[in-house]
């Protein structure tokens, strides 16, 4: 008969069964993680392999393309409404038949929730990133003297096949200006952007009706009114996506202030290739450099009605500014006009359950009833080019840059771009010949306006972007006054104008030549130094 | 009744024990070459995994660093910028702040939890009540705090509330609002009534032993008196590990700061000394002195639980023989 206990019977003591227990346990966690850092090891050492024989690479180079697309990849619900994108996998599939070449795996790219990009920059650093990428070619910048990026001229010049009776590739591209403007400082261009972008305010025009109002302002004043009034209807009157308002909204404020002095302010002249979109556009040196005369500072009185013109329109944005969760509030009826980008048209347009009339406006002019330095003309725009696909060092290294420029033609034909377009209904084609969903057209008529004169933020680095970012919701948020706000503001100017100066690309001297001749105009904008 | 430390006597005993076990080793143990041997592949991760980096860490305290880059010695460089970098004066006042409240909550709530737990009669309702307040530890950090950043949005259910009580001005940006937002922070969790707390509180209660109650009823001693005069001098082990479990949770945790306000705003007024050193770190690239805040938390806590254990004198129940 079994005895109840059959330990007591094999002559060990607890404590040896407990032992005997946990060695048993250690050496399964000890095989396992054995055979861990084994396939680990063995994995590590065939990506090594690979990228030392060139047998490999060629195998590499006709086995996989590695490509992100943002909004288009394959699977991606744009706007969060609707069915996955299927056209990019269709494309990748036609052209594999096409060229008999690589495979397209898309590959979304890991966003770690930071601006820096940490896993994108580790990947480039070791060689492994996917071959084609979506990035914003200002954050690319920095970076293109490291051989990162492929740069894209030569290739440009090329005439794309796909595109019938086209030249040059670049020819294929319907806002030049757009495209030039991308270049990086080395005149070199590392970027496809294969369409624009553009921001507008989506209003509920049952809530205006409901507040007495027929028409979407088209005055600051106006504005003001009629947010006043969703207020005292115990409404929302207004808020942006992504605690983004703030931030667009200082730059186009600021042009509306400035526009007048604009001219003689800056003292740069722009690529004559990208005139017409940055024609006027401060760059950060000459930002920095302004600064060093007076201006963006405590004696700057336009620099202060920006800031407390941003202050009195946030009371009328959502309590939360980064946690409002606008998209909810707005499709509820709860919250009466919304400042989104055009990826939001997609839910709009689509959603079932949308029920109200709405509209797409933009922001109103400043004028004179408002400020004594309004210029009076219209808010200028903050978007731009969207996806912005560059050629990574990877290509080069798996030797199928070819097979990837090839791709990117293929996907920039007017008959291809028209058809990820329409299906994900975010963004509009930036390809003569495309069609664009007519649904997008008031971003297109948005897009037509003047491009702001600066994108403060963008222009800022590092710490100083992020303090800016940080005490300008403070600002807004009451937790400093203006006066304290403005004192800030200066402070952290200074430190990054002191830790660019002398930098390459940061030389003042041009800049005093300009400004000798201007200074007597200019100085008159500043109240005197203190 | 007896309230002692565990005696030096037993601990010799056992220590008599072993040293039995040392000089002749049982039929079917295995060799102790082979027992160290199988230790020194754990022994190798942790060495790896957590020694290094932190004696790594405690070097780069005094250096400047950026990851990737070179390290340069600085001295006590970092700790005299962070002695007069109003920043880190900041994270403390608020990690002070969030302190008193998690230990006046977190002590507390789970300790009248427990009670009620081990004063209810059904085993089954117990049981039922045990599970019920451990469940919630099954989602997410992450995804509380989600939750919780939904709730206080303003299509949350706080504002929806205070709006359907007619109460519009009472709403307000409760992470957004300087005067709100770091109360808005230590308010997740509420009620605090659930989680590991509550279960080693009622372990302790559990502990106690049967004569011990009956004798304490027997002397007349009513509820309250109950846990005042025997409850609470019994739990005082327990309560010393979760003073000492919630200190560290809060010096080091930032988790639930970053997810809800994101850079510990506005301003710094939801910034503690845990987000502030990851900030430095990965944000401004100051490896340096984040290693030097990470240091001086390490310092602290370590000071702390010393402290504790030296002044705080906790025993178990051992009767008299």
């Amino acid at each position: 008969m079994l005895s109840r206990f059959p330990h007591l019977e094999t002559g060990q003591t607890a404590a040896d069964r407990v032992l005997r227990t946990a060695l048993r346990g250690a050496a399964i966690v000890l095989l396992s993680s054995l055979c861990c850092v084994a396939g680990l090891s063995l994995a590590g050492c065939e990506t090594e392999d690979r990228a030392a024989s060139p047998d490999a690479q060629v195998e590499t180079a006709e086995g996989v393309l590695r490509v992100d697309l943002n909004i288009y990849n394959p699977g991606t619900i744009p706007s969060g409404i609707g069915e996955p994108n299927k056209v990019s996998a269709e494309l990748a599939e036609a052209w594999q038949a096409k060229r008999k070449g690589p495979r397209i795996r898309y590959q979304p790219l890991i966003q770690t929730g930071a601006s820096e990009g940490e896993w994108l920059k580790t990947q480039l650093l070791g060689g492994v990133a996917p071959e084609i990428i979506n990035m914003n070619a200002e954050i690319a910048w920095p970076d293109v003297g490291k051989g990162w990026y492929v740069p894209l001229d030569p290739f440009l010049e090329r005439p794309n096949p796909y595109a019938e009776g086209n030249g040059r590739w670049i020819d294929l591209f319907s806002n030049q200006a757009l495209v030039n403007a991308k270049r990086a400082p080395d005149g070199q261009l590392y970027c496809i952007p294969l369409d624009i972008v553009e921001t507008g305010i989506y209003y509920n025009k049952d809530l205006l009706a409901q507040a007495g109002i027929t028409e979407f302002p088209a005055t600051w004043h106006e504005m003001e009114e009629m947010l006043g009034r969703f207020k005292a209807m115990n409404l929302i009157p207004m808020t942006s996506g992504g605690n983004l308002g703030s931030d667009w909204g200082q730059d186009i404020i600021f042009e509306m202030l400035y526009h007048d002095i604009l001219p003689e302010m800056d003292l740069l002249p722009s690529r004559p290739d990208a005139e017409g979109y940055l024609g006027h556009y401060l760059e950060p040196r000459e930002a920095g450099f302004l600064f060093t005369k007076g201006f963006f500072s405590t004696r700057d009185p336009r620099w202060r009605e920006m800031n407390r013109l941003l202050l009195e329109w946030r009371g009328y944005w959502a309590k939360e500014l980064k946690n409002s969760d606008p998209i909810r509030l707005f499709l509820t009826g709860r919250l009466a006009t919304l400042w989104d980008g055009s990826w939001f048209l997609r839910r709009m347009a689509t959603d079932p359950y949308v029920d109200f009339d709405w509209g797409v406006a933009y922001i109103p002019t400043i004028t004179q009833e408002t400020s004594p330095y309004a210029s009076g003309t219209p808010a200028t725009v903050i978007g731009g080019a969207a996806v912005q696909l560059h050629v990574t060092n990877s290509a080069i290294f798996n030797d199928n840059l070819d097979d990837c420029i090839d791709y990117l033609m293929y996907l920039t034909a007017p008959q291809n771009i028209e058809r990820l377009a329409s299906e994900a209904l975010v963004f509009i084609p930036n390809i003569r010949g495309a069609e664009m969903d007519p649904r997008l057209e008031p971003f297109s008529e948005i897009f037509q306006r003047r491009y702001c004169a600066i994108k403060w933020l963008e222009s800022f680095d590092g710490e100083h972007k992020k303090y800016w970012r940080r005490m300008l919701d403070y600002y807004l948020n009451g937790g400093v006054d203006l006066d304290e706000f403005l004192v800030m503001l200066e402070n952290n100017f200074a430190a990054w104008v002191e830790a660019h100066r002398g930098e390459p690309g940061w030389d003042f001297e041009p800049l005093e030549a300009a400004w000798e001749q201007r200074e007597a105009s200019l100085v008159r904008e500043l109240e005197p130094a203190r | 009744m007896n309230l002692n430390r565990h005696d030096s006597a037993s601990a010799r005993g056992g220590g008599t024990a072993r040293h039995g076990a040392r000089r002749r080793r049982p039929a079917g143990q295995p060799p102790l070459a082979l027992i160290y041997g199988l230790l020194l592949a754990p022994a190798a991760f942790l060495i790896t995994f957590n020694y290094i980096p932190a004696l790594s860490a405690l070097y780069h305290a005094f250096t400047e660093w950026d990851i990737g880059g070179d390290s340069t010695w600085v001295g006590l460089a970092n700790f005299r910028a962070l002695a007069g970098d109003p920043v880190f004066h900041k994270s403390i006042v608020n990690v002070t702040k969030l302190g008193v409240f998690a230990f006046a909550t977190h002590l507390t709530v789970p300790f009248l939890v427990a009670e009620m737990i081990f004063h209810l009669k059904s085993e089954r309702w117990s049981y039922f009540c045990r599970v019920a307040v451990v469940l919630p530890m099954v989602v997410p950090g992450v995804v509380t705090f989600m939750l919780w950043s939904y709730m206080y949005s303003d299509a949350g259910i706080l504002t929806e509330l205070l709006v359907r009580l007619g109460l519009h001005d009472w709403v307000r940006g409760w992470l957004s609002d300087p005067k709100t937002a770091l109360w808005a922070v230590a308010f997740v969790g509420f009620p605090f009534a659930g989680g590991f707390n509550v279960l080693i509180y009622y372990a302790g209660l559990a502990n106690i032993p049967g004569s011990v109650l009956e004798a304490a009823e027997l002397d007349g001693l009513g509820a309250l008196g109950r846990i005042a005069r025997m409850h609470i001098p019994l739990v005082l082990q327990q309560v010393k590990l979760l003073v000492v479990m919630t200190m560290i949770g809060v010096v080091n945790g930032f988790e639930s700061i970053y997810i809800l306000t994101m850079d510990g705003g506005p301003g710094y007024e939801t910034t503690v000394p845990g987000l502030y050193m990851y900030l430095n770190g990965f944000s401004y690239q100051r490896m340096g002195l984040a290693c030097a805040i990470g240091l001086l938390m390490l310092l602290f806590l370590l000071v702390f639980t010393v402290t504790l254990n030296r002044f705080m004198r906790t025993g178990d129940y051992e009767p008299e023989t």
